[in-house]
C-alpha cells in the first residue's frame, strides 16, 4: 500500500519504495513540518507497523526537547518508521538499538566509522552525523505504536558542527539498507546483549571523557537497560533520562 | 526558588562531615531536607540505584547530589492520593519525568478547564530516551493537573483527574 501521491523521493514514487523495500506503506512528501507529526496522524489512521513516511525536506525536523534539526531539500535522509512494539524491555533500549543498527549500515558509506553518543547521535570525526528520536503513543498501559524518527545527512550537512557521508553517496542506496536494520532493531526483544553492548562501548564517542551533564562526572559506558552510567565522587550513578554534554562541548 | 548552588554546597558539607542528615525549611514554605542515608518518606520515592537527574527538573542539570540526596518543594512534590468522587484518574504507566507540553516554550497540552476528547495526547512521560505521548481513554473536562511540568513521575501516579460529565 502507498499513498497516492504524485511526490517523489529520489525519483521513486511511494509505490516503487514500497516494493523495492518490501514495505506495507510508503508515504512520500516533497516537504513537511516534520516526518515525526506525519507519523502520528497516520498511525492514529491505522497505519501497520513498518509504515515508512519519507519528505525530501523538513521544515521543523526536531529532535530531542523539542531541539531544531537541519533537513534540507536533498541533503539527507529524513524519515519516520512506524512500529508497533510489545517488548517493553526492547522499547527501553529502542533508541539505543537502533543506533546500533544504523551505525553498523553507515559505516560501509562513511569515510570513517560511525560512532555514538548517548542517546541518540550518530557521529563521524568531522561532526554530527545524524540522530534518533524515538516517540511513543500510549493509551492505558500499553503501547499503541512507536514513530522511530531517523535523520541522516547523507550528501551535505551546510550547519556548524555537522558531517555528511559523501557527496556522492546515494541516498536511495543508504536507505535501502538502513530499513532492514531499522526493522531488525524494532523487531528484537528484551534488553542490551552483552555483543551489543560491547559494540556501543567500541564505537562510544564519550566512554572515558568528562561530563557536565546530566551529571558532573566522568562516562563509564553504557548499562544493559539503556542507562548512561557516570562516574562521579560519589561512585557510580545510572542515568536515564536527560542530555549527555561533555566537558569540552558548549551545550 | 531553591539556589541549586547552595544545595550543592550543603550536599558538599554534609558529605565531608559525620553529620547524617539536615532539614532547613525557608518561610516561603521550601524545605530542604539531605540525608545520607536513603529513606522514602514524603512523597518522593528513591528507586535503587539512586536516578539522579530524575529527581530534578532540568533546570538542576549540573547538581552533584551525594546518596539520599532529595529536594523536596512542599507545593510542588507529587502526591498520590485516593480517588475523588466521580472524577476519572489519567495514571502514569511508566517511572519517568512528566513535562505538559511537546517541548520547551510551546503551549501545554491541556491546562485545567481544558475539554479533551478521547484519543487526545495529554502530556508526555520522557523515560529511558523515549518520548512517550500519554493518550486520554475518555471524553471530558480536565479538572486537575497533578504533576508539575519537568518533575518526575512513578508507575500508577495520578496525572490528571477528569470529569466526564463536565
Amino acid at each position: 500500500m502507498a499513498e497516492a501521491s504524485t511526490a517523489t523521493w529520489e525519483g521513486a514514487t511511494a509505490l516503487e519504495l514500497a516494493q523495492a523495500l518490501a514495505l506495507p506503506c510508503v508515504v512520500v512528501h516533497d516537504r513537511v513540518s516534520s516526518t515525526m507529526d506525519i507519523a502520528n496522524t497516520v498511525a492514529a489512521d491505522r497505519a501497520p507497523a513498518g509504515t515508512l513516511i519519507l519528505a525530501d525536506a523538513q521544515e521543523a525536523g526536531r529532535g530531542r526537547a523539542g531541539r531544531r534539526w537541519e533537513s534540507r531539500a536533498g541533503a539527507g535522509i529524513w524519515m519516520t518508521l512506524i512500529e508497533r512494539p510489545n517488548d517493553m524491555e526492547a522499547l527501553d533500549v529502542l533508541s539505543l538499538r537502533a543506533g546500533l543498527r544504523a551505525a553498523r549500515v553507515l559505516d560501509r558509506f562513511a569515510p570513517d566509522a560511525v560512532s555514538l553518543k548517548w542517546p541518540n547521535d550518530l557521529y563521524l570525526p568531522g561532526g554530527k552525523l545524524g540522530g534518533i528520536l524515538v516517540e511513543t503513543r500510549w493509551r492505558g498501559n500499553r503501547p499503541e505504536w512507536t514513530a522511530i524518527g531517523i535523520g541522516i545527512n547523507v550528501r551535505f550537512a551546510r550547519f556548524p558542527g555537522a558531517a555528511a557521508l559523501g557527496q556522492d553517496v546515494s541516498r536511495r542506496e543508504v536507505l535501502a539498507e538502513l530499513l532492514p536494520a531499522i526493522r531488525a532493531a524494532a523487531a528484537a526483544r528484551g534488553h542490551l546483549t552483552a555483543a551489543e553492548l560491547a559494540e556501543f562501548a567500541s564505537r562510544d564517542m564519550a566512554f572515558g571523557r568528562t561530563c557536565r551533564e546530566p551529571l558532573d562526572g566522568r562516562v563509564a559506558g553504557v548499562a544493559t537497560d539503556g542507562a548512561l552510567l557516570v562516574d562521579t565522587p560519589w561512585g557510580e550513578r545510572r542515568v536515564l533520562n536527560g542530555s549527555l554534554v561533555l566537558a569540552e562541548e558548549g551545550t | 526558588m531553591i539556589d541549586l548552588r547552595y544545595v550543592k554546597k550543603l550536599i558538599e558539607m554534609l558529605d565531608g562531615s559525620s553529620v547524617d542528615s539536615v532539614e532547613i525549611s525557608t518561610d516561603k514554605g521550601m524545605k530542604i531536607r539531605i540525608s545520607k542515608t536513603p529513606q522514602h518518606r514524603g512523597a518522593v520515592q528513591i528507586p535503587t540505584p539512586v536516578q539522579v537527574p530524575a529527581l530534578m527538573p532540568p533546570a538542576a542539570g549540573r547538581l552533584t547530589p551525594a546518596d539520599g540526596a532529595v529536594v523536596i518543594p512542599d507545593a510542588e512534590a507529587p502526591r498520590i492520593e485516593p480517588p475523588k468522587s466521580n472524577l476519572l484518574e489519567v495514571k502514569s504507566p511508566m517511572v519517568g519525568t512528566y513535562y505538559a507540553q511537546a517541548e520547551p516554550g510551546s503551549k501545554p497540552y491541556v491546562t485545567v478547564g481544558t475539554r479533551i476528547a478521547k484519543r487526545q495526547v495529554l502530556c508526555i512521560i520522557e523515560a529511558m530516551k523515549i518520548m512517550n505521548e500519554i493518550e486520554s481513554e475518555f471524553d471530558g473536562v480536565v479538572k486537575e493537573v497533578c504533576v508539575q511540568d519537568a518533575h518526575p513521575v512513578e508507575y500508577g501516579q495520578v496525572l490528571f483527574r477528569i470529569d466526564p460529565n463536565g
